[in-house]
């Protein structure tokens, strides 16, 4: 075998381990938990902690995104804190993929963590969280990955909506109890935000994963009947926007810092609309 | 089955015949797929109506899905046309398809793909497809009067999607008998991303010369190979097809 082949071979498998350290093919094929039961831990966690519920004395405020940050590196995601906390971000919403899913990065990610009584923050698990087992890791943090929270103005309050989308889709349970919030609840509520890390529109050329058509159908139809005025996704690493009836759904770029397109999102809750701007790291 | 379901059939029926006495091959299909999955709230029932008429290298093919059991309210849910001309390239036979569906899964919204896809037969144990599409998203007019939605937002457009089909067969598609697995991001009124597969294990027998019947078992598999794979739903597929 010439010596080329062998320096490709080796290349090749430079780069296959590589990939591993980040993708686990173990979860390609089969999961460590399912969705269902990844929920019922989340309803759980619900159930013993109370509502979040966050009570401010302006009419107008500001809620901070970001997904995508895959940490080991934390340049990115403390930029993104420190800016939240200077300029009084009501809450962070952190859209999936915050780390690899090693018990490690889950620890570096710990650390970078403002405390919560400077900075609500609120995360969602994305597909690399559940890596490695990480759900584990990300339950023992967070704790729930499907709950919602409420921000009360002097004069309105608004509904801010966490799906666990990380498995490529939301499973039966967590879809009925979206159903039954939005029956329930949305109509009390000026604004109804949804946050999920999988997108849901294929926008543009890439080979990121969609849910299937039929939940996506699904929640077309939820987000016109229910008025829901936004929906921010990540996932797939590149900034998208676009509408569909009221619903304004926001691809996220990813925080990660390898990215050199990094950004996070701001989204202005003002009296007449929603309105948003990507900041460019 | 509902009255509308009737209709529809009806309907059909009479079209069908109409082409009946024309000199050329006319073939008709229908199949029952019931399943569930993660979004469709229990079990559905869905009966397809196929028909397909070849004259020379060119087939036209039309369809329709009706719901029976499902959430949702429309009782006709899909229509699709087919027109394919087959070609062959030395002893390479294949033919190219363009394909027009409209999947009306609420009575809110639709979805139409317009696409083009290419296929060949051969080696005779397999089928080999690839094409691509373009999907929308849309509001219907009820909707938009309804929740005060501007026209100019009530679409949304995809990029295009690749769709494939891989099938391997037991024996050489022309026998009685047979069985195959295939893995593909298409159906009849369904196109999922690429990156979507479903798996379905199919099954066929030639009861008489025209009259074929045949079983498949679909699986779907949510983030298999690309994400973090977890259930998402299943459905069988029983019909006959009739040759004219």
């Amino acid at each position: 075998m010439g010596i080329i082949k062998i320096k490709m071979i080796l290349l090749s498998l430079l780069l296959i381990l590589s990939y591993c350290e980040k993708m686990e093919m173990r979860g390609f094929i089969t999961s460590y938990e399912n969705v269902n039961e990844r929920f019922d831990q989340s309803m759980e966690w619900n159930n013993r902690n109370s509502l979040s519920e966050i009570n401010i004395n302006q009419r107008t405020y500001t809620i901070y995104a970001m997904g995508d940050s895959h940490v080991g590196g934390t340049e990115n995601l403390d930029i993104f804190f420190n800016d939240a906390e200077d300029e009084k971000a009501t809450a962070v919403v952190m859209v999936g993929d915050l780390t690899t899913g090693h018990k490690d990065d889950y620890e570096v990610f710990s650390e970078h963590l403002p405390s919560s009584d400077s900075l609500m923050y609120f995360p969602i698990a994305g597909n690399h969280d559940l890596y490695f087992d990480g759900w584990n890791h990300y339950h023992s943090i967070f704790g729930s990955s499907t709950y919602f929270f409420v921000v009360n103005t002097p004069d309105e309050s608004d509904l801010f909506i966490c799906l666990d989308s990380g498995g490529g889709t939301l499973g039966d349970k967590q879809l009925d109890w979206f159903k039954k919030l939005l029956k329930t609840s949305r109509s009390s509520y000026r604004y109804c935000t949804i946050f999920t890390h999988n997108n849901l529109f294929r926008l543009r050329p890439t080979a990121t994963t969609n849910p299937f058509v039929e939940e996506i159908q699904v929640l077309l139809d939820l987000f016109i009947r229910h008025h829901v005025n936004m929906v921010v996704t990540a996932h797939d690493h590149k900034r998208n926007t676009d509408i569909l009836g009221k619903t304004t759904h926001i691809i996220m770029d990813a925080l990660q810092d390898e990215n050199d397109n990094a950004s996070y999102l701001k989204i202005f809750m003002n009296e007449e609309n929603i309105d948003y701007n990507f900041v460019k790291l | 089955m509902k009255v509308n379901n009737l209709k529809y059939l009806l309907f059909t029926l009479i079209i069908l015949t109409s082409f009946y006495g024309v000199n050329a091959q006319l073939v008709l299909q229908t199949f029952i797929d019931i399943g569930e999955h993660n979004a469709s709230g229990g079990v559905y029932m869905k009966n397809i109506y196929r028909s397909s008429y070849q004259y020379h290298r060119y087939i036209f093919e039309a369809g329709m899905q009706l719901d029976i059991i499902s959430n949702n309210p429309n009782a006709l849910t899909g229509i699709d046309i087919t027109g394919s001309r087959g070609f062959l390239f030395k002893d390479f036979p294949f033919d190219i398809k363009g394909f027009f569906m409209l999947n009306r899964f609420s009575d809110l919204m639709y979805e139409t793909n317009w696409g083009a896809r290419i296929g060949t037969r051969k080696p005779e144990h397999f089928l080999f497809e690839l094409g691509t599409n373009f999907k929308t998203y849309t509001i219907n007019s009820i909707a938009r009067e309804e929740y005060n939605i501007n026209k100019v937002d009530s679409k949304l457009r995809e990029n295009f999607n690749l769709i494939y089909t891989i099938t391997a067969y037991l024996k050489p598609q022309n026998k009685d008998w047979n069985a195959g697995l295939s893995c593909t991001n298409i159906d009849y009124y369904i196109i999922n991303q690429s990156t979507n597969p479903v798996f379905n294990l199919q099954m066929k027998y030639k009861i008489k010369p025209n009259l074929t019947v045949y079983l498949d078992s679909w699986f779907k598999q949510a983030g298999i190979f690309n994400i973090y794979a977890n259930y998402f739903g299943y459905f069988i597929r029983g019909g006959l097809k009739w040759e004219l």
